[in-house]
């Protein structure tokens, strides 16, 4: 039983702590540069 | 009048409405890298472990930016994704400029990008890379990190910036020699027309 608990507590701790550094990655920014506007493709309506 | 902030400093900054409340902080600023011209920012939610938010903030409706807060008028300016501007409706996560390397089109090693350098007035526009030159023979000039205006001829991959040969000699040691280097960047390139 006491072991039992022990493993328990020990999953919790684990996955308390792979919790946080997931949601601390996820928060963690930068500075992002957008890509290049690709130029829409001639349609029909253009033409005329 | 114009204010110069780096863009490391707004990454993690606070939403605030007009109303007093603090809506979101900041996750990323995105950017056209051609013209400079700052698109808006994607967010988190206010707290330390708040998940990502779905909605952006263009900058069309952003009041001010001060050293401590992006100000609003309202949440109605955080745009759910399908109304935002289309770099924010997916943002370009891996084209992170922070930490590229900064190569001349003549293949040279300028260094390695540290922060951008956002002038603030009407509009919100990067004027210039702070650059590591840790490594390369730019720091044999004793500073470890100086300052190069945004040049308008610029490639963008993943891990590098290309950029033309001649901004290497408007290269500056602080910001207070920035902006002069940065006008003076911009009347060599009004010349070349």
């Amino acid at each position: 039983m006491e072991t039992f608990l022990v493993v328990l507590l020990l999953v919790a701790i684990i996955g308390a702590v792979m919790f946080v550094m997931t949601r601390r990655r996820q928060r963690s920014g930068g500075v992002l540069a957008s890509k290049p506007r690709t130029p829409r493709p001639p349609s029909d309506g253009d033409a005329r | 009048m114009t204010m110069l902030m780096r863009a490391k400093d707004i990454v993690g900054m606070v939403v605030v409405t007009l109303g007093g409340d603090d809506v979101a902080e900041v996750r990323d600023v995105v950017y056209e890298p051609t013209g400079g011209e700052i698109l808006g920012f994607t967010l988190n939610g206010r707290g330390w472990l708040a998940a990502r938010k779905a909605e952006s903030l263009a900058w069309a409706p952003v009041v001010a930016v001060g050293p401590d807060a992006v100000m609003i008028r309202d949440d109605s300016a955080l745009d759910a994704p399908a109304d935002a501007v289309a770099a924010l409706d997916e943002p370009p996560s891996e084209r992170n400029v922070l930490g590229a390397v900064v190569l001349t089109d003549t293949g040279t090693r300028l260094g390695t990008v540290s922060d951008l350098i956002v002038a603030f007035d009407t509009r919100a526009e990067v004027v210039g890379y702070e650059i590591e030159t840790a490594g390369t023979p730019e720091s044999e000039h004793g500073n470890a990190t100086r300052f190069l205006p945004r040049p308008q001829q610029l490639a963008i991959s993943g891990d590098a910036l290309l950029v033309p040969d001649e901004v290497e000699q408007f290269f500056r040691d602080d910001l207070s020699g920035f902006g002069a280097a940065v006008d003076d960047y911009r009347a060599l390139l009004r010349d070349a027309r």
